[in-house]
């Protein structure tokens, strides 16, 4: 097929959304969301923006690599994988102004580009008795579109699309491709968006193709796919192994940056439970050691994320988006800083959750909605409230608990057997019997 | 809505929005008190004997910590500022530009009342970062006020490797003093400061710990309840209890 051929199939297919009003209107706003980033950003936010960061990190990287985690270097701290730097290279180069502004377009298409695949990813996975048209799909990919985070986002020249992106290319492969060599490569893109930055990490358990039937007592193991997405994954970051053992001052860096500096400790609206643990133990001058925090809060979610993982009661091929989202949102319980910008990895993989359960699904209604929804355009609100109450309760709980309840929701029904019959008939659909 | 028409609208109003963007300066620092303004700071937790074994006896004889103790308070009311004044730098054995505050002080006290000013004081920063020495040390650990924006202020100070400057939501210092990096005689172990600043840059939160977070010193800024701030507050309660309400509906559903 032709270059010219494929562009006018993608402008028949755009303007046979334009007919939709809602799309309409999320596009409109989505680009006032873009024009009005970009020109805060440029002007007032200039000196005040995540993209300072990632773009003097390129800057480092290039001039004197040994430097990546001299904090004195930026605004606020870089705390990602060496390598990531050198993907802000090229931004470097360009200066300030073109390097964001075409970063922030790459930002637009990427965001394009998300909807295609989860409009694709949907498609391929919708149960049965879910509407056959599109238009609820449309509706709840503009509602994406005009969630909240995006623009906050777009305000900081955050990456967290290009984490979305490679997750739901590496969602997209393992759904659709049965042969080893896909699911190779759907792991190695997601080991790229770890070494893009580590929100992702969490995710790496749930590549395991790993079961146990609770009513036949049996243990399912696919241990080649397991075993390739594992390589998989880890591959891209073990790149990173040897830039630490080339410049070995990195490592040191890196972990006092994540792990044991100054910055987990002073008080923000992170609405990570370990983080509101912490902004509890500094308002009561309360011993602690922020690493054991860490480890207590993962070990209690990730052992109980994975234990529902392991006894969930889906099909295989549903178990890796279930797995993802396990993982995430154990990773926005669980890490210091987990922020607005960051749901915005989540609330794809909740929309593909609505269709992948039951239409009239307890779970979906109760949980999984509601979770979106708050996410997508009242968590910013808690933000602001958090101001206003941070010298007496500086705790930004809202998304915890709505997390907290997407979590529950999740585990109830992998332990649940409400929709065991539609797999089948989804294996079917899948295999094309 | 012609889809031709908006695509068109709307490229031509982000290339002239990308052409008339004037290119912002590289921001300025300035002093954020000003005259006549005051600041009470309480003595929440203060261990003397632990402080002086680790800091030596005369920690709290002069400046921002004279005679500090628990349940003690200190006032500071601003006199005058300066953002041009010269100072004699030993470091460079030059007059330099210094950012400079004049503020009466009542020494820290366990009275009500405050009577009269126990003495006035002058603070200065060098407006120049480049100024400071090396590996610079601020004398009470974290600096009792600091010019705006702090962050890319103290970002240029060439301080001590155990600084760690925070601005991404409340402007805030971490420095953490290894025992062994340190040739002074304090102090005797490993301590570590976090200090928090309201938007003036004045000194909010002051915490000194020891081992794994054990506080020795905690000091806050004293806040007036204003009748907006109270106002705020009690529609900030509202919303809680609502959404707390909201939640626990969705439970019982």
């Amino acid at each position: 097929m032709s270059f010219k051929t494929k562009l006018s199939q993608i402008k028949l297919r755009f303007l046979e959304l334009w007919e939709y009003k809602v799309f309409q209107w999320a596009v409109i706003i989505h680009l006032g969301y873009f024009i009005v980033s970009l020109v805060c950003v440029l002007t007032i936010l200039r000196h005040q923006n995540d993209f300072l960061i990632y773009f003097n990190a390129g800057g480092v990287f290039y001039n004197d690599i040994n430097d990546l985690y001299n904090q004195d270097n930026y605004i606020w701290d870089f705390r990602y994988l060496p390598l990531s730097a050198m993907f802000f290279v090229p931004f470097y180069l360009l200066g300030f102004d073109l390097g964001f502004i075409i970063f922030h377009i790459l930002n637009l298409i990427l965001n394009i580009l998300i909807c295609v695949l989860l409009f694709k990813i949907i498609k391929f996975i919708r149960k049965e008795d879910h509407e056959q048209d599109d238009k609820r799909i449309i509706i709840y990919i503009s509602l994406y579109l005009v969630a909240a985070p995006q623009m906050f986002n777009y305000i900081l020249g955050q990456i967290n699309l290009y984490i979305t992106f490679f997750m739901l290319v590496a969602l997209y492969v393992f759904l659709k491709y049965e042969e080893l060599k896909w699911h190779l490569f759907g792991s190695i893109i997601l080991g790229l968006s770890i070494v893009l930055k580590p929100t992702a990490l969490l995710l790496i358990p749930f590549l395991l193709v790993i079961n146990y039937d609770l009513n036949h007592r049996k243990l399912i193991f696919d241990f080649p796919k397991s075993f390739i997405r594992i390589i998989g994954v880890i591959f891209p970051i073990s790149l990173n192994i040897i830039i630490f053992l080339l410049y070995p001052k990195l490592w040191d860096g890196f972990i006092e940056t994540n792990f044991t500096g100054g910055n987990p400790l002073t008080l923000n609206f992170s609405f990570s439970i370990t983080k509101i643990i912490l902004n509890f133990c500094y308002m009561y001058n309360i011993p602690f050691n922020q690493i054991y925090i860490l480890m207590i809060v993962l070990g209690i979610f990730g052992f109980l994320g994975y234990i529902f993982f392991l006894f969930g009661k889906y099909h295989e091929r549903d178990s890796i988006i279930y797995g993802f989202t396990f993982g995430l949102v154990i990773t926005l319980l669980v890490y210091y800083d987990s922020w607005n910008h960051h749901l915005l990895n989540l609330t794809p993989l909740l929309i593909i959750l609505i269709f992948i359960l039951p239409r009239n699904s307890e779970v979906t209604n109760k949980y999984i909605k509601k979770g979106f929804f708050f996410f997508s355009f009242f968590d910013l609100a808690f933000m602001g409230l958090w101001f206003l109450t941070v010298l007496w309760f500086p705790y930004n709980f809202a998304s915890t608990i709505f997390l907290i309840l997407v979590f529950y929701g999740l585990s109830k029904h992998s332990l649940s057997t409400e929709d065991k019959d539609s797999f089948n008939k989804y294996i079917k659909k899948v295999r094309g019997e | 809505m012609k889809l031709k028409s908006f695509l068109i609208s709307y490229f031509l109003l982000l290339v002239i929005l990308i052409v008339l963007t004037p290119s912002a300066k590289a921001s300025d620092y300035e002093i954020g008190v000003e005259e006549g303004d005051t600041f009470i700071w309480n003595c929440n937790v203060c261990d003397n004997d632990k402080l002086d074994e680790i800091l030596g006896k005369e920690w709290n004889d002069d400046g921002f910590f004279e005679d500090v103790e628990k349940g003690a308070r200190m006032k500071w009311k601003i006199s005058d500022t300066d953002d041009d004044e010269k100072i004699y730098s030993s470091e460079t054995k030059e007059n330099e530009t210094v950012y400079s505050i004049e503020f009466g002080k009542w020494i820290w006290t366990t009275n009500d009342e405050w009577g009269d000013e126990d003495k006035d004081e002058e603070s200065y920063l060098f407006k120049d970062p480049d100024d400071f020495s090396e590996d610079f040390i601020f004398p009470e650990l974290a600096p009792i006020w600091l010019p705006i924006p702090m962050g890319e202020y103290l970002k240029n100070i060439d301080l001590y490797e155990g600084y760690t400057i925070d601005a991404r939501v409340i402007d805030s210092i971490t420095c953490e003093i290894d025992r062994a990096d340190i040739d002074d005689k304090y102090p005797k172990e490993n301590i570590k400061i976090v200090a928090m600043y309201n938007e003036q840059g004045v000194l909010k939160s002051y915490k000194l710990y020891i081992g794994d977070h054990n506080v020795i010193l905690d000091i806050s800024l004293e806040s007036f309840i204003t009748i907006n701030f109270l106002f705020l507050s009690i529609l900030t309660a509202i919303i809680y209890f609502g959404i707390l309400y909201f939640i626990y509906r969705i439970m019982k559903s």
